[in-house]
């Protein structure tokens, strides 16, 4: 994919959509099963841990196939996400050592009544699948 | 009124991280997007040990736990 030909880099095209919607195809009925299992069950509870499990560990000791070496100094600019942020931590933080009441929510707190709702919770749990997608390939 | 306050400082904080990563999207941006920010934790490693991707993916997987199993 590196080889700095053009052919190369338009055969990567099809494989790219290939491994999406494999990746799609296996995230989807996933998502569509956790939907339904509801917070504190043990089925919830084997699921999340088990995918992920898996998913962490198939992350961990993958290697991508980047050529770079581990850059030493952060991207220019990147303190400018500092400040959102820390307030998004610092509130969170607050709110949990005040006990996450309605008065003072956590995010959790905020994003339960949502999660009930079976097509929000099957959204969300792609978006938490995708979001190991997008991580892994960096 | 502190619901209140408190809902709003977070809806805020989520706007700035919206417009900051649209942004960095732009042709002339002079900052990393979000996924430059998780490359550059993901590639730190000490010794032959992915410090970054075992943090970065542990803080992945306990997200999922934390909102869909409790």
């Amino acid at each position: 994919m590196e080889a700095g030909d053009g052919s190369s880099v338009t055969a990567a095209a099809p494989a790219d959509t290939r491994t999406r919607l494999l990746v799609a195809g296996a995230f989807v009925p996933i998502a569509l099963v956790a939907g339904g299992l509801p917070s504190f069950s043990l089925a919830a509870n084997l699921l999340v841990l088990g995918v992920g499990g898996a998913l962490f560990w198939a992350g961990v000791t993958y290697r991508p196939l980047t050529g770079r070496s581990p850059a030493r100094r952060w991207p220019k600019g990147s303190t400018r996400w500092l400040l959102p942020a820390g307030v998004l931590a610092g509130m969170e933080a607050v709110s949990f050592v005040l006990g996450s009441t309605p008065e003072h929510p956590t995010l959790s707190l905020l994003a339960d009544p949502w999660l009930e709702r079976y097509p929000v919770r099957a959204a969300g749990f792609l978006g938490w699948l995708l979001a190991f997608w997008g991580l892994v390939r960096r | 009124m502190t619901r209140v306050l408190t809902i709003a400082a977070f809806l805020a904080a989520l706007a700035c991280l919206a417009i900051l990563e649209w942004r960095a999207r732009r042709p002339d941006a002079d900052l990393p997007t979000f996924g430059d920010l998780c490359g550059h934790v993901l590639s730190y490693r000490v010794g032959r040990l992915p410090v970054g991707r075992i943090a970065l993916l542990g803080f992945w997987w306990w997200v999922g736990w934390h909102f869909f199993a409790r």
